[in-house]
């Protein structure tokens, strides 16, 4: 089932928290939804699936919209808030109510309960269980309609590195089966591992779109880590180029380096030159190289690059 | 509709508060009918005032549990996953009205038929019987039907305030001070068809007096209240953000 987000806005008051922002999620696939703080996601997922009401545009999921779905558990299962429990209610029940109102079977609920690791804890009542219990628990609910789309928030908060493990298989597991899965993380190592596509948003705005590979390439040029007691000498060089360089995380980018002094072994993050160019640069200048490093860029690499002129607060920078 | 009232079901059935109201109200109603009928009847009480002694408590606490049928669901943040599995709220409210209406009736016509039983076991050991008359017979249909429309009223209420303590304070005033004000200082046949009004106008037996004299149609007048405000609350529900 695709995913088709076209043009939506939406405001709270004063406050744009979506503004024109349309992308497709195509089956089979999982796509990661990403962005800061306040850009706008949870706000989008909202809308796709009509808890929001949108100024404008729409998501439809093959042509129909969230509200003309019969039965829309079937077709969507969506992970928003999994501490949306009555506390004094069972896992069990809580599966149960929600299965009758879509005309699922009372088997699917045992069967879900079963697949997330919950059987055991089915009668007990859900305000007992941990945050972990309770994301388990959502997702069960997602599941419970053994629909072709998953719209998925924030799905490993609150989880252990096996949870999150979990949580990466089965999102891998439903896509290989040929569902829409749709995912938001803060978690971006994570989200790398197994995302195939990416929507990059910042304030509400389109960032970017498309494979993890284009985004990640058209995004992140190639890194390099070199490690030599004549960093200075050999980051000149390499900044001669116009490559942009760092040392120690604390020098100057492009056309130049700062930090460090000659014949200190210091390490330089090299950016738009890749590992054969610096070793050829080095051995051509006769630089001893302590480590020649090639990295691949990282989603966050892209993340912080797409996203550094978006963010509405950050954290204040080391040191500073 | 029908899958919607059994996840209304099993919403109702799965947590104990609203069966400890149920039972509150049941056992209020039992306790007052059989004290009024098996012991009072041998003064020559009227079994149908006995049953109306208990009608103003009963329906504060049946629409005490009507807001909370729906307010709790915002409360504890269940509200969006029933929206997503049910995105047209007007079904999603008519369900709770028509699930709400069931419970009232049924809770009324248990705690009803259950105290007449007891009751005319005792009225018998003291040698007399129960006299079943048309007004009793009014007096318990009007009481059965209140108590249904109270329900459904308590969650139209719940849909506009969505919250437990403002959606109570609001039933409570209008029923306390509210309908009193107007009956006094406006119109007492304004006041007649205001909805506590026409509720206690649906039980001929009760004490408190309105303009509306024949008891059905004060019924209709209570369930156009409850109509009315769930109307409300759907366009409400379906503007805001839930």
């Amino acid at each position: 089932m695709q995913i088709e987000v076209s043009g939506i806005t939406k405001r709270f008051g004063s406050v744009l928290a979506v503004d024109g922002l349309s992308f497709s999620v195509r089956p089979g696939a999982v796509t990661g939804f990403v962005g800061p703080n306040g850009a706008g996601k949870s706000t989008t997922m909202r809308v796709m699936l009509a808890l929001d009401r949108a100024d404008s545009g729409q998501a439809t999921f093959d042509g129909h919209r969230y509200r003309e779905l019969a039965d829309p558990m079937r077709s969507v299962g969506a992970l928003l808030d999994a501490e949306g429990v009555h506390p004094r209610r069972s896992a069990r029940n809580h599966l149960a109510m929600f299965a009758a109102t879509n005309r699922i079977p009372d088997a699917r609920v045992d069967e879900v309960l079963g697949l997330v690791g919950l059987a055991d804890v089915a009668t007990r009542r859900a305000g007992g269980f941990s945050l972990g219990m309770s994301q388990h628990l959502g997702l069960a609910l997602a599941l419970l309609g053994d629909p072709p789309v998953m719209i998925l928030d924030e799905p490993a908060n609150g989880l252990d590195p096996e949870g999150i493990l979990w949580i990466r298989r089965s999102m891998r597991y439903l896509a290989d089966q040929g569902r829409s899965v749709f995912v938001s993380s803060h978690l971006l190592s994570e989200l790398g591992q197994v995302v195939d596509e990416l929507v990059v948003i910042g304030k509400g705005r389109l960032l970017a779109s498309g494979s993890l590979h284009d985004v990640l390439g058209t995004q992140g040029r190639p890194l390099v880590t070199v490690v030599s007691p004549d960093a200075r000498r050999l980051g000149e060089l390499i900044a001669r180029t116009g490559a942009a360089v760092v040392v120690d995380d604390v020098g100057a980018e492009g056309g130049g380096v700062e930090g460090g002094g000659a014949g200190e072994s210091l390490r330089l993050d090299v950016t738009g030159l890749d590992a054969a160019s610096v070793g050829e640069l080095a051995a051509a200048n006769g630089i001893v190289l302590h480590e020649l490093t090639p990295r691949e860029p990282s989603l966050e690499d892209a993340f912080l690059r797409l996203t550094s002129k978006t963010q509405e607060f950050r954290a204040g920078e080391a040191g500073s | 509709m029908s899958a919607l009232l059994r996840g209304e079901w099993i919403k109702f059935r799965s947590v104990r508060s609203p069966w400890v109201m149920i039972a509150v109200a049941v056992a209020v109603v039992v306790a007052l009918l059989i004290a009024g009928i098996a012991v009072d009847s041998s003064k020559g009480r009227d079994p149908a005032e006995s049953l109306a002694v208990s009608s103003t408590f009963v329906i504060v606490l049946l629409l005490v549990l009507g807001v909370q049928l729906i307010a709790q669901e915002y409360r504890f943040g269940t509200i969006r996953a029933t929206f997503t599995s049910v995105p047209d709220c007007s079904r999603l409210i008519l369900a709770k009205m028509i699930f709400g209406v069931a419970v009232g009736l049924v809770s009324a016509l248990i705690a009803i038929a259950g105290s007449f039983v007891v009751a005319s076991i005792v009225a018998n050991s003291y040698g007399h019987s129960i006299p079943i008359d048309a007004r009793l017979v009014e007096t318990v249909s009007g009481y059965v039907l209140a108590a249904g429309i109270s329900v459904a009223l308590g969650i139209a209420v719940g849909s506009i305030t969505r919250n437990s303590a403002l959606g109570i304070t609001a039933v409570l005033l209008d029923m306390f001070v509210l309908e009193s004000l107007v009956t006094v200082f406006a119109s007492e046949g304004l006041g007649s068809v205001l909805p506590f009004r026409a509720a206690f106008a649906s039980i001929p037996a009760t004490s408190i007096r309105s303009g509306l004299s024949l008891w059905f149609v004060a019924v209709l007048v209570y369930a156009a209240w409850a109509v009315g405000l769930a109307v409300i609350g759907t366009v409400i529900v379906e503007r805001r953000d839930p």
